[in-house]
């Protein structure tokens, strides 16, 4: 083998040194290059093309949130549409003044609401099947507080024993029984054809309340959400308790209209849903909806 | 073959050797420069750690408005002291903790994965005009790669204390951060801000 060295002389060294370094140097800023153009591809490529609305659902969302409150809180102060209108425009301002600051314009006004009629009865114990509320148009928040110590005890007969609301939809009829077993209280659902079937329990704590409109179930601080459902798919237009006797309590429910309502329920008007106009302004979004707020109303 | 002399090339070499060495150092620096070197430094990769922080923020937000897990910690408010419920004597929240749900969601979310996160609520003032931010949780000062999130809730008349109160715990009565802006039901809108940086 030849001697590249000793043919290549010592004092020619530095021509090689150099071509080495030169190669090394080209090596290395190709992989930097390299590695830069990857990074650069992978941002460029997860970049979202579209404009982003999660804002404006977000903005949608706080919106409704806020307006649901302010009926809540005039519905316990007599439900005053006037009063519930005055709120929604003060927000306006606020709002607007808000997301300025993103640099979005924004804007919430009242458009209208709509009446209704809270019915409330402390008194469940009116006989075996009585109607509550007949011809009921559209309900929301109706709810059941029970004193789980009243309830029936592991009844035999859940359907002639345990305490029940009645929802008469145009479908048929749908029983919700609730009482208590092994230290739980229980709902189980029933209808014409199948027989009462467990829906949801919770550890027995005082007061109990199912909220059947928003399929959920609390006792003392602690509340389950009944996944399978506590309020009748179809429309619901008469509301009846059976097995009154079953339990202590009061049952509740806010509707737009009836036809009859039993003797024993209070009633007292209130704002049943109010409608709001939204806006939500970007250079790269434009959002206008009308939004109906009806807090408790069936999912 | 002749050879050339090799005693007159010695300044040559130095000078090669020198461009050599130059070619090198410029090629290391600008690699070093060019790449994402650690999760830290700023880069167009560290631009999808922001995006996930925020992302991550934003949900936890959402979910604590839904559930009202949020309203509870803005309402957390230990009326008779003055501060947040629990909280030590500057009245907020030092430290990463579990006081109420929402605040024991970041916790478990964030800080377990060594993100660290600052909570301010921002509020308009009585006439409703300016705004006023206070801090609701502070565990430091947000690295420059930070990123918020935010979430407005509107608190009415009726919303209730869920800290130690004087009376019924109703914000109409009851002494409370934020102002009230309207003479109707209307109370306050509080905007709620996470930050978030890596640790």
């Amino acid at each position: 083998m030849a001697d590249v060295t000793d043919q290549l002389g010592c004092g020619e060294r530095g021509q090689l040194l150099l071509i080495t370094a030169l190669a090394l140097a080209v090596i290395l800023l190709t992989v930097a290059l390299l590695l830069n153009a990857a990074v650069y591809t992978e941002n460029v490529a997860t970049r979202e093309t579209a404009a982003d609305s999660r804002d404006a659902i977000a903005f949608r969302g706080e919106a409704v949130d806020g307006v649901a409150d302010l009926i809540r809180t005039e519905n316990h102060g007599g439900g005053d549409a006037a009063a519930v209108a005055a709120g929604i425009n003060a927000t306006g301002p606020l709002v607007d003044r808000q997301q300025a600051r993103s640099g979005v314009v924004a804007a919430v006004s009242f458009n209208g609401t709509t009446d209704g009629q809270r019915l409330t009865t402390d008194s469940l114990d009116n006989g075996d099947d009585w109607a509550v509320v007949e011809g009921a148009d559209g309900a929301r928040n109706v709810t059941l507080s029970v004193d789980p110590t009243s309830l029936a005890d592991s009844p035999a007969d859940v359907e002639a024993d345990a305490l029940g609301v009645r929802f008469v939809t145009t479908a048929g009829n749908e029983t919700r029984y609730v009482y208590r077993e092994g230290g739980e209280v229980a709902i189980d659902a029933a209808n014409e054809t199948h027989s009462p079937s467990r829906q949801c329990s919770i550890p027995t704590a005082d007061p109990t309340t199912v909220d059947f409109t928003g399929d959920r179930l609390s006792a003392g601080s602690a509340t389950v959400d009944c996944f399978r459902g506590l309020w009748p798919e179809s429309t619901v237009e008469d509301i009846r308790i059976v097995n009154g006797g079953a339990g202590d309590g009061a049952f509740a429910a806010t509707v737009r209209g009836y036809d009859t309502v039993n003797t024993n329920v209070d009633t007292e008007g209130v704002v049943y849903a109010a409608t709001v106009d939204l806006t939500y302004r970007t250079p790269e979004v434009d959002f206008e909806t009308t939004v109906r707020v009806a807090p408790g109303e069936p999912r | 073959m002749n050879r050339k002399p090799t005693t007159d090339r010695g300044q040559a070499h130095t000078v090669e050797a020198f461009i050599a060495a130059l070619l090198l150092l410029s090629a290391l620096l600008f690699a070093m420069q060019a790449t994402a070197v650690t999760p830290l430094s700023a880069s167009t990769s560290n631009q999808h750690i922001e995006n996930q922080q925020r992302a991550l923020a934003d949900g936890l937000l959402s979910t604590a408005a839904d559930d009202g897990s949020l309203r509870a910690t803005v309402l957390h408010w230990n009326a008779s002291r003055g501060g947040f419920q629990d909280s030590g004597e500057a009245g907020y929240y030092q430290r990463a903790g579990s006081q109420t749900a929402f605040l024991d969601a970041l916790n478990e979310t964030l800080a377990e994965r060594r993100i660290a996160y600052n909570v301010r609520v921002r509020y308009f003032d009585a006439n409703g005009t300016g705004v006023s931010t206070d801090p609701l949780v502070s565990l430091g000062q947000p690295s420059n790669n930070a990123v918020t999130a935010s979430r407005t809730i509107t608190l009415t008349n009726e919303s209730r204390l869920t800290g130690d109160c004087t009376g019924d715990c109703r914000l109409e009565t009851e002494p409370f951060y934020a102002p009230s802006v309207d003479d109707g039901q209307l109370y306050n809108r509080v905007e709620v801000r996470i930050t978030t940086w890596r640790m």
